[in-house]
């Protein structure tokens, strides 16, 4: 069963079998995982959320109709979630920077560049959370605008939008004008 | 294409040409082509999106991953939300499926449709009319001579 489609399995799932639903969610919990925790910048409310989105995979399954793409509805459901979660008024996390990539040996030397890091890393987590949504899923997940706006549940122009203000945001955060 | 037009162009779509609407695609390459402020503007867009793009690379461990899906494994599946219908009728009439029915399910209508139509045009009553008249005019002789003798019984 693991060579089969993200479509067959779905369509497995909405019959009832709980095998597909394992199988699908090991083949995408790693990336939904990485979507919520940038969105988060909280491992622990990611966890809760990439395992509440599946949980709802596996839910409303017989709803679903093959024309949509399961991952993008999981993305969307991990985004709503995350959405969701950043509008509870709550305390802010302390690890709300999220976790900056290793930069590596070669750049553990460039003190600059770690910097540079740093500031973007801090200034993606301080981006409203639509915007940081739009962001990491084009970015971290190499999602087309059209996918993106299926996931956010916009237009394409919502979404351009959204990295228009999004990368000037980022932009400015590192100093620069143009 | 302007050079501000450039700029709108990449901060919503981003530095890679093959992201890029094909018609505003042309004009932005004819623009890349003359103008060396283009061609900066690009090379900076495309650093910073290298700089966002390392920044969010991060992976989870597989660790944590598997520690997710053991959570989740850990509990029996909650039951699914199926339909009233799904819930109470045998899933293949709960779940039909009519794509390959449907140039039948057309004809069908279309057949229905002419039938409703000559209905309200009166054409049934004009023939219903004529072979009245018909049986009538036969009525009316019922005795003619016989076409070849002319004999009558």
């Amino acid at each position: 069963m693991e060579g089969l489609s993200d479509q067959e399995l779905m369509a497995r799932i909405a019959a009832g079998d709980a095998a597909a639903f394992r199988i699908l969610s090991r083949r995408h919990a790693p990336r939904a995982l990485a979507v919520a925790r940038r969105i988060l910048g909280s491992s622990a409310a990611a966890d809760d959320v990439v395992q509440d989105a599946l949980l709802r995979v596996w839910i409303h399954a017989p709803r679903w109709r093959p024309a949509a793409e399961p991952r993008t509805w999981l993305y969307r459901i991990v985004v709503n979630l995350c959405l969701d979660e950043k509008r509870r008024p709550r305390a802010a996390p302390l690890e709300a920077a999220g976790d900056v990539a290793d930069p590596g040996a070669d750049a553990a030397a460039n003190l600059e560049a770690r910097e540079r890091d740093h500031l973007l890393a801090a200034a993606v987590a301080a981006l409203p959370p639509r915007q940081r949504a739009a962001i990491v899923l084009t970015y971290q997940e190499g999602l087309a605008n059209a996918e993106a706006a299926a996931v956010l549940d916009t237009s394409v122009g919502g979404v351009e939008t959204l990295l228009v203000r999004a990368r000037r945001a980022l932009r400015a955060a590192l100093g620069g004008d143009d | 294409m302007t050079l501000a037009q450039l700029q709108r162009l990449i901060e919503a779509c981003g530095s890679a040409p093959e992201q890029w609407p094909p018609g505003e695609r042309a004009a932005a390459e004819r623009l890349l082509a003359a103008s060396a402020p283009a061609r900066g503007l690009l090379a900076r867009a495309r650093e910073f999106d290298r700089a966002v793009r390392e920044v969010l690379q991060a992976e989870p461990q597989q660790a944590e991953v598997d520690r997710l899906l053991g959570a989740l494994a850990r509990h029996p599946l909650p039951p699914q939300h199926r339909g009233l219908l799904a819930r109470s009728w045998p899933a293949a009439l709960a779940r039909p499926d009519f794509a390959p029915a449907w140039p039948r399910i057309a004809a069908l209508a279309c057949v229905g449709a002419l039938g409703i139509a000559v209905g309200l045009s009166n054409v049934g009553a004009r023939v219903a009319y004529d072979l009245a008249g018909v049986a009538a005019s036969e009525e009316a002789s019922p005795f003619d001579a016989d076409a070849i003798t002319g004999l009558r019984p």
